[in-house]
């Protein structure tokens, strides 16, 4: 029959295609999500780290008068340009932020201590959240600096950040559960993309074996 | 008579108010020294009426924790935790692992959906006493390491090699604060890329600081489950070499000119992860000051439990 077999080439292509179509719908859960853009912070102490003794004279920057300097390091940033990062306080407003950045990678600041000022009355430990957010829709006020130290005399003048804890109080994590009333069934999904190959190839040749036949006779 | 009576009162009080200190203290040295593992399949539980998981635990502090329980509450489900508590013998001493078993009931009435439950370790004799252990936020967690087929091992962090691959960094060392044992952040940061094919585990390292250094060494260390002892494999940078225990037949190292960055290559069968959906790492830094002195920095764990996958991360192969 000529109608069917000049359909047939499209046939052979419409098929697989839609196979392909199909086991990529299927693996569309799995792709892992990109990484994180935000991260959430609250006030804590400032730790020993901050304190090291390098040799250098002077504390940069210093505190000023009836403020707190809060130093914090975050070594998973991904900032190709200081005006994409930015410090959001609790009453989200950018907070102005010097950068020292520590290791670079792939043309982007991937480490940096940074640190900002806080009036000493807002600096109690646990108040956030401290939002550090990055990425080509953000504006911050941040700057670049040589170098940040902090000031061993005046311990009492330091706070840093911490990433924030869970939403209840203590320290209580959370893990995702999914209620499904089919779970016992869920695995089956993964072979419906099997299934439908299976089904389409079927198809066609039952399809192929009806075409040979009228024509055989 | 009153002054026996205060004597005996003061000798009574004295030990309880070391203790009560005591105890405060072990709930911040367990920030970060109480490993935490939820046995949940890709960070993932489904549950149609009821599922089981455990939720182990190691002690890799200084010192034993006399009494730890597990809560876990959620308005969707009613938990029933086994056994109510527990000692945990810090593994320093020969402590092993210990593990809740946690079996969630879906309350009836719940609708298909996602829920989140809350996980709280505790002090049974003092409720308000919550050990404090950022594993825990991370515990289910399972990442997934694309395919690392296009990466030549030639010293370069290409970016269109690495860029997309998970980063271990945040490495620490211990200190004394009073008596017992600190964590403290690196200044001088390690940063560990992963990223693997069918055949072989492919690492980027770069080395913060070291100028001057005697000797400067990553090891990974890599097992398929948490039970299995793991596969140990140091990268030299100054001397691009590799070291293992099971031989180096297959490791490729290639430092950068300034040798601030290894790239290195290890086969899977060496590992023990070859055909494995995912496995379980560690990395662990020994920098040698020009004077000889040794410094030993973690990326999880600490000394006492390196041969410990369960304070490992873990990491699943795309398939």
């Amino acid at each position: 029959m000529s109608t069917g077999s000049s359909s047939w080439p499209s046939r052979r292509l419409a098929l697989p295609g839609l196979a392909l179509a199909l086991t990529f719908l299927a693996a569309l859960p799995a792709l892992s999500a990109a990484g994180a853009e935000a991260v959430e912070f609250e006030l804590a102490p400032a730790g020993e780290e901050f304190f090291a003794a390098d040799g250098q004279a002077a504390p940069t920057p210093a505190p000023g008068p009836g403020s707190c300097l809060v130093i914090f390091r975050y070594s998973r940033l991904s900032v190709a340009d200081l005006g994409q990062l930015a410090l959001i306080g609790p009453d989200g407003k950018a907070l102005p932020l010097l950068v020292e950045p520590l290791f670079e990678e792939f043309g982007r600041i991937a480490d940096a201590r940074m640190v900002f000022s806080l009036p000493e009355a807002e600096a109690a430990a646990g108040r956030g959240p401290f939002t550090l957010k990055w990425g080509p829709d953000t504006k911050g006020a941040s700057s670049r600096t040589e170098r940040i130290a902090a000031d061993p005399a005046h311990r009492e003048l330091y706070r840093s950040l911490r990433p924030r804890a869970g939403a209840a109080a203590g320290n209580v994590a959370s893990i995702e559960v999914i209620a499904d009333s089919t779970a016992e069934y869920h695995f089956l999904w993964y072979l419906l993309p099997m299934s439908m190959v299976f089904a389409l190839l079927l198809a066609r040749k039952l399809l192929s074996r009806g075409e040979a036949g009228p024509s055989r006779s | 008579m009153w002054r026996k009576t205060a004597l005996i009162t003061v000798c009574l009080a004295l030990p309880a108010a070391a203790m009560a200190h005591l105890c405060n203290d072990v709930f911040v040295q367990a920030k970060d020294n109480l490993a935490v593992k939820v046995d949940v399949r890709d960070g993932q539980l489904r549950i149609g009426q009821e599922a089981s998981f455990r939720v182990y635990l190691l002690n890799t502090m200084d010192r034993d924790i006399a009494a730890i329980s597990l809560s876990v509450t959620s308005p969707q489900f009613t938990a029933e935790v086994k056994p109510d508590n527990m000692v945990l013998r810090t593994a320093k001493k020969g402590g092993t692992k210990g593990s809740f078993e946690v079996t969630l009931k879906r309350n009836p009435g719940v609708p298909d959906g996602k829920y989140k439950i809350d996980l709280c370790l505790f002090n049974p004799k003092n409720k308000a006493q919550v050990f404090k252990t950022l594993d825990l936020d991370s515990a289910a967690g399972v990442v997934e390491l694309p395919k690392g087929a296009a990466v030549k091992v030639d010293g370069a962090a290409d970016a269109a090699e690495w860029d997309k691959t998970p980063v271990c960094t945040d490495f620490y060392t211990y200190g004394k604060k009073s008596q017992y044992q600190e964590n403290l952040p690196c200044q001088d940061q390690a940063r560990c890329r992963l990223a693997a094919d069918a055949d072989n585990l492919y690492c980027l390292l770069q080395f913060g600081g070291g100028a001057g250094a005697s000797g400067d060494q990553a090891t990974i260390y890599v097992s398929p489950n948490t039970e299995t002892k793991p596969v140990a494999v140091t990268i030299d940078r100054l001397t691009a070499k590799a070291t293992c225990d099971k031989g180096t037949d297959g490791i490729e190292v290639k430092p950068s000119a300034d040798k601030s960055t290894v790239e290195c290559k290890i086969p899977l069968a060496l590992l023990g992860i070859k055909g494995s959906k995912s496995f379980h790492a560690n990395f662990t830094r020994t920098l040698a000051a020009a004077d000889g002195k040794k410094t030993e920095s973690y990326w999880r764990g600490n000394s006492a439990s390196l041969q410990e996958p369960i304070v490992y991360g873990q990491f699943k192969l795309a398939e």
